[in-house]
């Protein structure tokens, strides 16, 4: 950025600073300074203009250094943009593209886009139909997400939230998704150390963090999302596909409301303005699934991130995002209390395009593992009572829980949807009667099916064969033991179940598929 | 004499933001002085010796407190004007300041001056009115003649 006097000279307009209130500037002079403009202080601060009238302008600081009455103020004649580039995969930097480790011989892009852009229209844009895989098999299994989706992940503080974030980021940046994670007003040594897990799982150069920490000034918290965006843009225009996670925009709330109340506006609900629906749905508008330059699809993810308080997701701001987006995730604070992991409730979760981008295959099982999980809920809440269970409610019972321990996985794993599917299937067959049993197998499983081409190619021909579940479970009859010997392990499940040479489980079943040891009358309690 | 004319005929000698401002704070001290018992002569000493003559002729009149008040609230809304920044490589004096006032309101109306002395800027004047900065200085004309002529200006020196 030039000079001082060197703005002073080209525009020849100066203003005067009458008043300081924190983040808020008011100036005299600026006689023709726009809206959204950027000027410049005397000591080398910048500002945005928010408003004006006959007598001064409304600027929003950027800087923590003080600004005192009768300081010089010019304008630039420019509007707010973010500098855009390859260079930024790898770094965290701030909203104005600074590294903010103050890396050496970091290079700033020449090229930059404005901030504040009004989002594409409906011609650009394409049904969403391809699957989005977040590698949390809860996720992909109960909530599927399709890519240019926005899915607003909702929870109460430390229920794991961030980690299924990073989750996904892992899994995405695998398959060459760029990854742009916002975090927005979040303590340094958070922003570390999801810098440190990017830079540890090897996911680096498919990833961006863009990052205000709590301390720096509201301006630039409240632009963060915004150059999240914005970066995003580029690399969808550059033909790639792009996630961006928001996290949080509870946080970005409170910072604009703190601006928007220094600034004098008239506050609404909860003292929020009465823009702060139009300020987040600008934001979410531009995610989405588009048609690139190059005539093919891409798409901008978006993850938004809101916290609630106490497992209440009726607040203000966290309804308004769910207006405002394709679903959400909700982190239940009472399954984390539990130990479940991810403490994700599928029952208050909503997906309102993901199913959409499902195969027939995988929407079948869908369909069947979250009736099965809601008639096992409605049995134990039952068995709460103290009755004794009878055995088709044990048996229902502890296939869910069988279930539930497929669904757990570690904030660093990520599972790939195919193995997913073939493990429910297993599952579904009954080969596993403890839980025990199933957690070795599972972990045994994982490990040996990571680089084993040979064990891909088998479940590819499985699910490739399967256009329904009913198919892939006798399909898995038939080719278990293939899988089995391509992975290499000795699995301590009843492998047996798959050795009988002319087992009955050639003939069709029936559907509703049958639970484990061939009883239906769940299922047909499922139906009722 | 009425307070208004009164209050039109001292503003003529007023040129500069910061003579009105210590007038104001004069006016009120000879005020509160009304009220006291200590003598109230030389309260305009330290202004601006024509402006000290004229205010010292004005209120050796036996002014009562009303129409006293009533001049300094009439001197507070008419010294609302609007302020004219001037940047020079000198300071101004006497007929010089005067000089600046009358091309000044001239120009821009009735207004007040605010003079800042910067030396660096050689000669000319920075001029700031209604937010607009005018650069008429010795130094920019030069900076701009060095921009424009390097290779020329190379060569003589």
């Amino acid at each position: 950025m030039n000079s001082f006097d060197n703005y002073l000279t080209e525009t020849k307009e100066i203003g005067f600073v009458e008043e300081s209130n924190h983040s808020i500037i008011y100036a005299s002079g600026l006689p023709n300074v726009t809206v959204n403009e950027i000027v410049l202080f005397e000591n080398g601060s910048t500002g945005l203009v928010l408003s004006m009238n006959n007598n001064f302008a409304e600027i929003l600081t950027f800087t923590n250094a003080p600004i005192k009455n009768g300081m010089r103020v010019t304008r630039t004649r420019n509007k707010q943009e973010m500098p855009v580039g390859h260079e930024y995969l790898g770094l965290t930097v701030d909203p104005f593209g600074l590294p903010m480790d103050k890396l050496q011989g970091f290079r700033k892009p020449n090229m930059s886009r404005p901030i504040h852009v009004t989002p594409s229209g409906i011609s650009n844009r394409k049904r969403i139909e391809k699957p989005f895989e977040t590698g949390v098999t809860l996720v992909d299994f109960l909530i599927p997400i399709g890519k240019g989706q926005r899915e607003l992940v909702i929870g109460d503080r430390k229920t794991g939230k961030t980690a299924f974030l990073h989750q996904t980021i892992l899994s995405q940046a695998k398959m060459g998704t760029v990854c742009i994670y916002a975090a927005i007003g979040k303590k340094k040594m958070d922003i570390k150390k999801s810098e440190e897990f990017f830079k540890k799982m090897g996911i680096s150069q498919n990833t961006v963090i863009i990052g205000s920490g709590s301390d720096d000034p509201a301006g630039v918290i409240y632009l963060t999302p915004y150059c999240a965006m914005t970066l995003g843009e580029y690399f969808l225009d550059e033909g790639h596909d792009v996630l961006v996670v928001l996290d949080d925009l509870l946080t970005h709330a409170k910072f604009y409301r703190e601006i928007a109340l220094i600034g004098k506006r008239f506050p609404g609900r909860n003292s929020y303005p009465a823009d702060i629906f139009y300020t987040h749905a600008r934001l979410l508008e531009r995610g989405g699934n588009f048609i690139g330059k190059d005539g093919q699809e891409h798409s901008i993810t978006c993850l938004p991130v809101v916290e609630s308080v106490q497992g209440d997701i009726a607040g203000f701001i966290q309804t308004n995002l769910m207006s405002m987006t394709d679903g959400h995730i909700f982190f239940d604070v009472d399954l984390f209390a539990r130990g479940q992991r991810p403490a994700i409730n599928p029952f208050i979760s909503v997906s309102r395009v993901g199913r959409q981008t499902q195969s027939h295959l995988r929407m079948t099982m869908t369909r069947e593992v979250l009736s099965f999980l809601t008639l096992r809920q409605r049995l134990e809440n039952f068995s709460h009572f103290g009755t004794e269970a009878s055995p088709q409610v044990k048996n229902t019972l502890e296939v869910g829980n069988r279930i539930l321990t497929f669904f757990t996985q570690n904030a660093t794993e990520v599972m790939d949807v195919d193995l997913q599917t073939i493990i429910f299937g297993l599952i579904w067959q009954g080969i596993w009667e403890d839980i025990n049993t199933l957690e070795k197998d599972l972990k045994k499983i994982r490990t040996a099916y990571k680089d084993n081409a040979g064990a891909k190619q088998v479940v590819k021909e499985i699910i490739d064969n399967s256009p329904d579940l009913n198919v892939l479970l006798i399909t898995l009859r038939n080719r278990a033991l293939d899988l089995f010997k391509e992975l290499n392990i000795v699995i301590e499940g009843k492998v047996a179940l798959f050795a009988r040479p002319t087992a009955p489980a050639l003939t069709p079943v029936p559907s509703p598929a049958p639970l484990p040891n061939g009883n239906t009358t769940i299922q047909t309690e499922v139906k009722n | 004499m009425d307070s208004s004319a009164l209050s039109k005929h001292i503003i003529q000698y007023i040129y500069t933001k910061k003579e009105a401002d210590e007038l104001l704070e004069k006016l009120s001290d000879y005020l509160n002085s009304k009220f006291s018992f200590t003598e109230s002569a030389n309260i305009f000493a330290s202004l601006r010796p024509e402006l000290a003559q004229i205010l010292n002729n004005t209120f050796t009149k036996d002014l009562s407190i009303e129409q006293t008040k009533q001049l300094i609230e009439e001197l507070n809304h008419k010294l609302n004007y609007p302020v004219i920044r001037i940047t020079l490589s000198y300071i101004p004096q006497g007929k010089g300041l005067e000089r600046i006032a009358a091309k000044a309101r001239q120009m821009y109306g009735e207004c007040l001056l605010e003079i800042s002395y910067d030396n660096s800027i050689i000669g000319g004047a920075v001029i700031i009115a209604g937010g607009k900065y005018q650069d008429y200085t010795l130094k920019n004309k030069l900076k701009t003649i060095f921009e424009k002529h390097p290779e020329e200006i190379a060569k003589l020196l």
